[in-house]
Protein backbone atom coordinates (compact mmCIF):
# COMPACT_ATOMS: atom_id res chain seq x y z
CA UNK A 1 0.00 0.00 0.00
CA UNK A 2 1.33 3.14 -0.83
CA UNK A 3 1.21 6.11 1.45
CA UNK A 4 -0.05 9.39 0.08
CA UNK A 5 -1.52 8.34 -3.58
CA UNK A 6 -1.55 11.23 -5.51
CA UNK A 7 0.42 13.94 -4.03
CA UNK A 8 -3.21 15.62 -2.41
CA UNK A 9 -4.68 16.35 0.91
CA UNK A 10 -5.21 14.30 3.59
CA UNK A 11 -8.65 15.27 4.16
CA UNK A 12 -10.78 13.79 1.30
CA UNK A 13 -14.24 15.50 1.90
CA UNK A 14 -15.06 18.75 3.65
CA UNK A 15 -19.14 18.86 5.50
CA UNK A 16 -20.69 20.10 2.10
CA UNK A 17 -18.82 17.15 0.38
CA UNK A 18 -19.98 14.30 2.82
CA UNK A 19 -23.41 12.65 2.74
CA UNK A 20 -23.76 11.09 6.02
CA UNK A 21 -26.16 8.05 7.19
CA UNK A 22 -28.45 8.53 9.84
CA UNK A 23 -26.50 5.80 11.65
CA UNK A 24 -23.47 7.72 11.13
CA UNK A 25 -24.95 11.04 12.14
CA UNK A 26 -26.58 9.66 15.68
CA UNK A 27 -22.77 7.98 16.35
CA UNK A 28 -21.36 11.54 15.81
CA UNK A 29 -23.85 13.35 18.08
CA UNK A 30 -23.30 10.63 20.71
CA UNK A 31 -19.81 11.03 20.64
CA UNK A 32 -19.95 14.95 20.77
CA UNK A 33 -22.98 15.09 23.54
CA UNK A 34 -20.77 12.63 25.57
CA UNK A 35 -18.18 15.75 25.75
CA UNK A 36 -21.19 17.52 26.60
CA UNK A 37 -20.58 19.55 23.77
CA UNK A 38 -23.72 20.82 21.36
CA UNK A 39 -24.34 19.05 17.86
CA UNK A 40 -25.88 21.08 15.10
CA UNK A 41 -26.79 19.44 12.25
CA UNK A 42 -29.34 19.52 8.91
CA UNK A 43 -32.58 18.62 9.95
CA UNK A 44 -34.75 15.79 7.22
CA UNK A 45 -37.92 14.60 7.13
CA UNK A 46 -41.16 16.21 7.99
CA UNK A 47 -42.67 14.21 10.84
CA UNK A 48 -42.58 17.77 12.94
CA UNK A 49 -43.33 20.25 10.55
CA UNK A 50 -43.84 22.96 10.56
CA UNK A 51 -41.95 24.03 13.60
CA UNK A 52 -38.74 21.89 12.25
CA UNK A 53 -38.90 21.62 8.80
CA UNK A 54 -36.61 19.78 6.12
CA UNK A 55 -33.62 21.42 5.63
CA UNK A 56 -33.57 23.50 9.37
CA UNK A 57 -30.16 23.18 11.46
CA UNK A 58 -30.84 22.21 14.09
CA UNK A 59 -28.94 22.73 17.69
CA UNK A 60 -29.02 19.57 20.43
CA UNK A 61 -28.00 20.27 23.75
CA UNK A 62 -26.78 17.94 25.86
CA UNK A 63 -29.12 16.35 28.51
CA UNK A 64 -26.82 15.34 31.19
CA UNK A 65 -29.13 13.33 33.07
CA UNK A 66 -31.11 16.65 33.35
CA UNK A 67 -35.59 16.12 33.84
CA UNK A 68 -36.84 17.04 30.58
CA UNK A 69 -40.54 17.97 30.54
CA UNK A 70 -43.29 17.91 28.43
CA UNK A 71 -43.31 19.49 25.27
CA UNK A 72 -39.48 19.50 25.05
CA UNK A 73 -38.11 18.13 21.54
CA UNK A 74 -35.51 15.54 22.03
CA UNK A 75 -33.34 13.48 19.98
CA UNK A 76 -32.83 9.84 20.43
CA UNK A 77 -32.28 6.58 19.00
CA UNK A 78 -34.66 4.28 17.64
CA UNK A 79 -33.50 0.30 17.58
CA UNK A 80 -31.75 0.03 14.19
CA UNK A 81 -29.69 3.06 15.25
CA UNK A 82 -31.90 5.72 13.30
CA UNK A 83 -31.50 9.15 14.94
CA UNK A 84 -34.84 11.05 16.04
CA UNK A 85 -36.07 13.97 16.54
CA UNK A 86 -39.59 14.36 18.27
CA UNK A 87 -41.16 15.77 21.25
CA UNK A 88 -42.12 14.77 24.72
CA UNK A 89 -45.85 14.25 24.29
CA UNK A 90 -45.87 12.77 28.41
CA UNK A 91 -43.95 12.57 30.84
CA UNK A 92 -44.21 8.96 32.42
CA UNK A 93 -43.02 7.12 35.62
CA UNK A 94 -40.40 4.64 32.90
CA UNK A 95 -39.90 6.85 30.51
CA UNK A 96 -41.14 9.67 27.81
CA UNK A 97 -44.17 9.08 25.92
CA UNK A 98 -42.66 10.78 21.92
CA UNK A 99 -44.22 11.83 19.31
CA UNK A 100 -43.63 13.38 16.15
CA UNK A 101 -45.97 16.76 15.79
CA UNK A 102 -47.37 15.94 12.18
CA UNK A 103 -47.27 12.19 12.93
CA UNK A 104 -50.55 10.16 14.16
CA UNK A 105 -48.64 7.33 15.54
CA UNK A 106 -46.29 7.81 18.81
CA UNK A 107 -42.66 6.28 18.66
CA UNK A 108 -44.23 4.71 22.07
CA UNK A 109 -42.42 4.69 25.36
CA UNK A 110 -38.14 6.11 25.32
CA UNK A 111 -36.49 5.38 28.17
CA UNK A 112 -34.92 8.54 30.11
CA UNK A 113 -31.30 7.58 29.62
CA UNK A 114 -32.04 6.84 26.24
CA UNK A 115 -32.64 10.65 25.42
CA UNK A 116 -29.25 11.65 24.04
CA UNK A 117 -30.17 15.52 24.02
CA UNK A 118 -33.07 18.19 23.36
CA UNK A 119 -33.22 20.30 20.88
CA UNK A 120 -32.22 24.14 22.23
CA UNK A 121 -32.19 26.07 18.90
CA UNK A 122 -34.17 25.88 15.53
CA UNK A 123 -32.65 28.32 12.57
CA UNK A 124 -34.22 28.66 9.54
CA UNK A 125 -33.05 30.50 6.55
CA UNK A 126 -30.42 32.01 8.80
CA UNK A 127 -33.11 32.84 11.83
CA UNK A 128 -33.83 31.12 15.06
CA UNK A 129 -37.23 30.00 15.12
CA UNK A 130 -39.05 30.11 18.73
CA UNK A 131 -42.32 28.23 17.45
CA UNK A 132 -42.50 25.32 19.28
CA UNK A 133 -39.34 25.49 21.94
CA UNK A 134 -41.02 28.19 24.40
CA UNK A 135 -44.23 27.74 26.98
CA UNK A 136 -46.39 26.86 24.28
CA UNK A 137 -44.64 23.65 23.72
CA UNK A 138 -46.88 22.22 26.21
CA UNK A 139 -49.96 22.90 24.35
CA UNK A 140 -48.55 21.63 21.47
CA UNK A 141 -47.38 18.60 23.07
CA UNK A 142 -50.92 17.85 24.06
CA UNK A 143 -52.64 18.42 20.92
CA UNK A 144 -50.37 16.27 19.20
CA UNK A 145 -50.71 13.81 22.21
CA UNK A 146 -55.09 13.53 21.10
CA UNK A 147 -54.29 13.96 17.66
CA UNK A 148 -55.42 17.33 16.97
CA UNK A 149 -52.47 19.06 15.54
CA UNK A 150 -51.86 15.70 13.13
CA UNK A 151 -55.39 16.74 11.88
CA UNK A 152 -54.95 20.36 11.87
CA UNK A 153 -51.94 20.33 9.92
CA UNK A 154 -53.73 17.60 7.49
CA UNK A 155 -56.60 20.20 7.06
CA UNK A 156 -53.94 22.89 6.71
CA UNK A 157 -52.20 21.22 3.44
CA UNK A 158 -55.65 21.02 1.94
CA UNK A 159 -55.39 24.45 1.38
CA UNK A 160 -54.04 25.62 -1.64
CA UNK A 161 -50.25 26.82 -0.87
CA UNK A 162 -50.82 30.61 -2.52
CA UNK A 163 -53.59 31.37 0.21
CA UNK A 164 -51.52 29.35 2.90
CA UNK A 165 -48.95 32.02 2.09
CA UNK A 166 -51.31 34.27 2.22
CA UNK A 167 -52.07 33.26 5.63
CA UNK A 168 -49.00 32.71 7.29
CA UNK A 169 -46.43 34.54 4.54
CA UNK B 1 -0.82 32.91 15.74
CA UNK B 2 0.72 31.04 13.63
CA UNK B 3 1.54 26.94 14.62
CA UNK B 4 3.85 25.07 13.23
CA UNK B 5 4.28 21.19 13.06
CA UNK B 6 7.47 19.86 14.06
CA UNK B 7 9.00 16.35 13.14
CA UNK B 8 11.20 16.24 16.70
CA UNK B 9 7.69 17.46 18.84
CA UNK B 10 5.65 14.87 19.68
CA UNK B 11 1.89 15.92 19.48
CA UNK B 12 -2.17 14.41 20.42
CA UNK B 13 -5.21 14.59 20.03
CA UNK B 14 -6.95 17.53 21.84
CA UNK B 15 -10.12 15.54 23.00
CA UNK B 16 -12.37 18.43 24.11
CA UNK B 17 -11.85 19.87 20.77
CA UNK B 18 -12.61 17.19 18.28
CA UNK B 19 -14.97 14.03 17.78
CA UNK B 20 -13.47 11.35 15.63
CA UNK B 21 -15.33 8.24 14.57
CA UNK B 22 -15.07 5.58 12.31
CA UNK B 23 -18.20 4.79 10.86
CA UNK B 24 -18.88 2.83 7.90
CA UNK B 25 -15.65 2.83 6.67
CA UNK B 26 -14.92 6.42 7.01
CA UNK B 27 -12.74 8.05 9.63
CA UNK B 28 -14.77 11.31 10.35
CA UNK B 29 -13.55 14.11 12.39
CA UNK B 30 -16.06 17.06 13.92
CA UNK B 31 -14.15 19.95 15.42
CA UNK B 32 -15.61 20.82 18.44
CA UNK B 33 -15.23 25.14 18.08
CA UNK B 34 -16.82 26.90 21.44
CA UNK B 35 -18.16 24.06 22.43
CA UNK B 36 -20.68 22.89 19.37
CA UNK B 37 -19.64 20.23 16.79
CA UNK B 38 -21.11 21.33 13.91
CA UNK B 39 -21.94 19.54 11.03
CA UNK B 40 -22.95 22.23 8.98
CA UNK B 41 -19.30 23.82 9.18
CA UNK B 42 -16.38 21.70 9.07
CA UNK B 43 -16.16 18.46 9.27
CA UNK B 44 -13.76 15.97 7.51
CA UNK B 45 -13.21 12.68 6.27
CA UNK B 46 -9.26 11.64 6.76
CA UNK B 47 -7.81 9.69 3.38
CA UNK B 48 -5.40 6.66 4.41
CA UNK B 49 -2.55 9.15 4.83
CA UNK B 50 -4.67 11.13 7.32
CA UNK B 51 -5.80 7.77 9.23
CA UNK B 52 -2.53 6.19 9.06
CA UNK B 53 -1.10 9.42 10.53
CA UNK B 54 -4.21 10.26 13.45
CA UNK B 55 -4.04 6.42 14.89
CA UNK B 56 -0.31 7.08 15.81
CA UNK B 57 -0.64 10.31 17.27
CA UNK B 58 -0.55 8.92 21.47
CA UNK B 59 1.28 12.01 22.93
CA UNK B 60 3.83 9.34 22.96
CA UNK B 61 6.19 9.22 19.91
CA UNK B 62 7.40 12.50 17.73
CA UNK B 63 6.28 12.58 14.17
CA UNK B 64 9.82 11.31 13.06
CA UNK B 65 9.13 8.64 15.33
CA UNK B 66 5.73 7.90 13.39
CA UNK B 67 7.08 8.61 9.87
CA UNK B 68 9.51 5.53 10.96
CA UNK B 69 6.58 3.19 12.12
CA UNK B 70 4.90 4.13 9.13
CA UNK B 71 7.69 3.57 6.84
CA UNK B 72 7.15 -0.46 7.84
CA UNK B 73 4.11 -0.51 6.86
CA UNK B 74 4.04 1.38 3.90
CA UNK B 75 5.98 1.93 0.61
CA UNK B 76 7.59 5.20 0.48
CA UNK B 77 10.47 6.91 1.63
CA UNK B 78 11.42 7.99 5.04
CA UNK B 79 11.97 11.69 4.10
CA UNK B 80 7.99 11.88 2.20
CA UNK B 81 6.16 10.37 4.98
CA UNK B 82 7.52 12.56 7.64
CA UNK B 83 6.59 15.49 5.06
CA UNK B 84 3.43 13.95 5.14
CA UNK B 85 3.59 13.71 8.77
CA UNK B 86 4.10 17.25 9.38
CA UNK B 87 1.56 18.27 6.74
CA UNK B 88 -1.32 16.62 8.73
CA UNK B 89 -0.18 17.80 11.74
CA UNK B 90 0.12 21.04 10.87
CA UNK B 91 -3.85 20.62 9.58
CA UNK B 92 -5.13 19.38 12.07
CA UNK B 93 -2.91 21.84 14.98
CA UNK B 94 -4.54 24.93 12.76
CA UNK B 95 -7.76 23.85 13.36
CA UNK B 96 -7.13 23.08 16.96
CA UNK B 97 -7.81 19.61 16.61
CA UNK B 98 -4.07 18.42 18.21
CA UNK B 99 -2.10 19.56 20.78
CA UNK B 100 1.43 19.66 21.64
CA UNK B 101 2.56 17.40 24.52
CA UNK B 102 5.59 19.10 26.12
CA UNK B 103 8.33 15.74 26.55
CA UNK B 104 9.60 16.07 30.47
Amino acid sequence: MKLKENNSLYFVARAEELTLSATALSALMQAALAKEAFFRFKAKGFSMQPFIKDGDIVTVSPANGAALGRGQTVAFIRPGGKLVIHRIVACLENGYLIKGDSCFTNDGLVKKEDILGYVSEVKRNDRAIFLGLGRERVAIAVLSRIKILPCILWCWRLIPRRLRKKIVP
Amino acid sequence: MKVKAEPENVYKPAEDNVVAREIQGEFILVPIVSGIGDMEDEIFSLNETGKAVWSKLDGKQSLKDIAKALALDYDGPDGVIEDDGVGIAQELLKRKMLVEVKRK
